[in-house]
C-alpha cells in the first residue's frame, strides 16, 4: 500500500514539478541534413521551431487554425494558434526564448528563419539542406535584409519555445 | 437454428469478399513518385509516373549518363529559395536497384539500393541541360501538378 501510494507521489510530483525548459538551439544543421527522411519531411516551420515532425508541419495545423491564404495574416494567425507569441526585432526573449521571423512569396508561400544561439540567423528552405546562407550565399545577420528570392514580404518576429538539442522543440506544431 | 447459422455465414463470407476487394482496389500505385522541390512551408507538388514505357525511357536515360567526377558538393539540390531540384522516388519494381534520383540542372544524384563496385550507393551523373529536368517538369505540367507561373519560375523568367 505504501509503495502504491509512493508510486503514485512520484509519477503527480514528476508530472507537475517539471516544466518545459525553452532554451536557444546552437546552429548544427547535421540532424537535418540527412539526405533522407528529416530532410525531406522537415519544412522551414519545423526548423525554425526546432522540432522534427516528419510532416511538413503547417502554421495553424496544430492550433486548430490552418491558413487559407498564403499572406502575412493568415499565417501569422496559424502561428498564434499554434502557441507562438508575436514579437519585435529589438525585443530580447525571455526565459530561453527563441526568436523567429516570417516572410512570404506573395500568395505562393511562406518561409521561417530562427535566431540561433551564436545571435547569426539559419533556415531550412523545405525539403532542402538547414544552412545559415542566404540566396546570395551570404550569412544571414538579418532577415530583413537577407536575399530572400521571391519571398519578398517580412512579415515580423515571434517568439517559440525551442530545445538546445536539435529537433526537441517543444512548440505544438504539426 | 441451422438456418440462421447459414444465413450468417454467408453474409460473413460476403462481407470478406467485399473488404478484399475494397482492399485490393487501395493497393498503392506503383510507379517513380516525383516531388518538384520549390516550396519552403506549403507542400511542394507531387505527381506520379506510372507508364512503364516512361519509367524505362528514364532510367535508360540514368544508365547513360557519365559520372560528374568533377562535382564536389554535398548534394546537387542548392539550399536557396526557390526551385531546388525534382526528386523522384522509386515506387516501381521496374528498375529494382534504383532508391531514388534527385535532379538540378544538367546534374543527378542517383541513390541505389544496393553499392556499387566501390562500395558507394551515391553518385553525381551529369546529364544535359535540358534533358532530364526539362522532360520531368513538362510531365509535371502535363500531369497538371504545375502551372505556367511555376515553370517560369523554374526556368527563371
Amino acid at each position: 500500500m505504501i509503495f502504491v501510494v509512493g508510486m503514485v507521489l512520484t509519477w503527480y510530483s514528476c508530472d507537475s514539478c517539471n516544466p518545459t525548459t525553452c532554451s536557444n538551439p546552437p546552429y548544427a544543421p547535421a540532424y537535418w541534413n540527412d539526405g533522407g527522411v528529416i530532410q525531406y519531411n522537415n519544412n522551414c516551420y519545423n526548423y525554425a521551431n526546432n522540432k522534427r515532425t516528419d510532416t511538413f508541419a503547417q502554421p495553424g495545423r496544430a492550433g486548430g487554425n490552418m491558413y487559407n491564404a498564403l499572406n502575412c495574416m493568415q499565417v501569422t494567425n496559424g502561428a498564434i494558434a499554434d502557441g507562438l507569441v508575436q514579437t519585435t526585432a529589438g525585443a530580447t526573449p525571455p526565459s530561453g526564448k527563441t526568436k523567429i521571423a516570417l516572410v512570404i512569396w506573395p500568395d505562393t508561400d511562406y518561409h521561417w528563419y530562427r535566431k540561433d544561439s551564436d545571435g547569426k540567423w539559419s533556415h531550412k528552405p523545405g525539403g532542402t539542406q538547414a544552412t545559415n546562407l542566404d540566396n546570395s550565399s551570404n550569412i544571414i545577420t538579418n532577415p530583413e535584409t537577407a536575399d530572400r528570392g521571391r519571398y519578398t514580404i517580412f512579415c515580423g518576429y515571434f517568439l517559440t519555445c525551442s530545445d538546445v538539442n536539435q529537433g526537441q522543440g517543444h512548440a505544438n506544431i504539426n | 437454428m441451422k438456418h440462421y447459422i447459414a444465413i450468417i455465414a454467408i453474409i460473413s463470407i460476403f462481407i470478406a469478399g467485399v473488404i478484399m476487394e475494397a482492399q485490393g482496389t487501395n493497393k498503392p500505385v506503383k510507379g517513380f513518385k516525383v516531388t518538384i522541390l520549390i516550396y519552403s512551408g506549403r507542400p511542394n507538388p507531387t505527381f506520379m509516373i506510372t507508364d512503364e514505357n516512361l519509367i524505362k525511357k528514364i532510367e535508360s536515360s540514368l544508365k547513360s549518363m557519365p559520372k560528374n567526377s568533377a562535382f564536389k558538393g554535398e548534394t546537387v539540390s542548392p539550399s536557396i529559395l526557390g526551385y531546388n531540384g525534382i526528386l523522384v522516388e522509386n515506387l516501381s519494381d521496374l528498375a529494382p536497384n534504383l532508391e531514388s534520383f534527385l535532379v538540378f540542372q544538367s546534374n543527378v544524384e542517383l541513390k541505389n539500393k544496393k553499392p556499387s563496385e566501390t562500395g558507394v550507393t551515391k553518385e553525381i551523373l551529369e546529364g544535359t541541360a535540358s534533358g532530364l529536368q526539362e522532360m520531368l517538369i513538362r510531365e509535371a505540367q502535363t500531369q497538371g501538378a504545375i502551372d505556367q507561373k511555376l515553370v517560369d519560375c523554374i526556368f527563371q523568367k
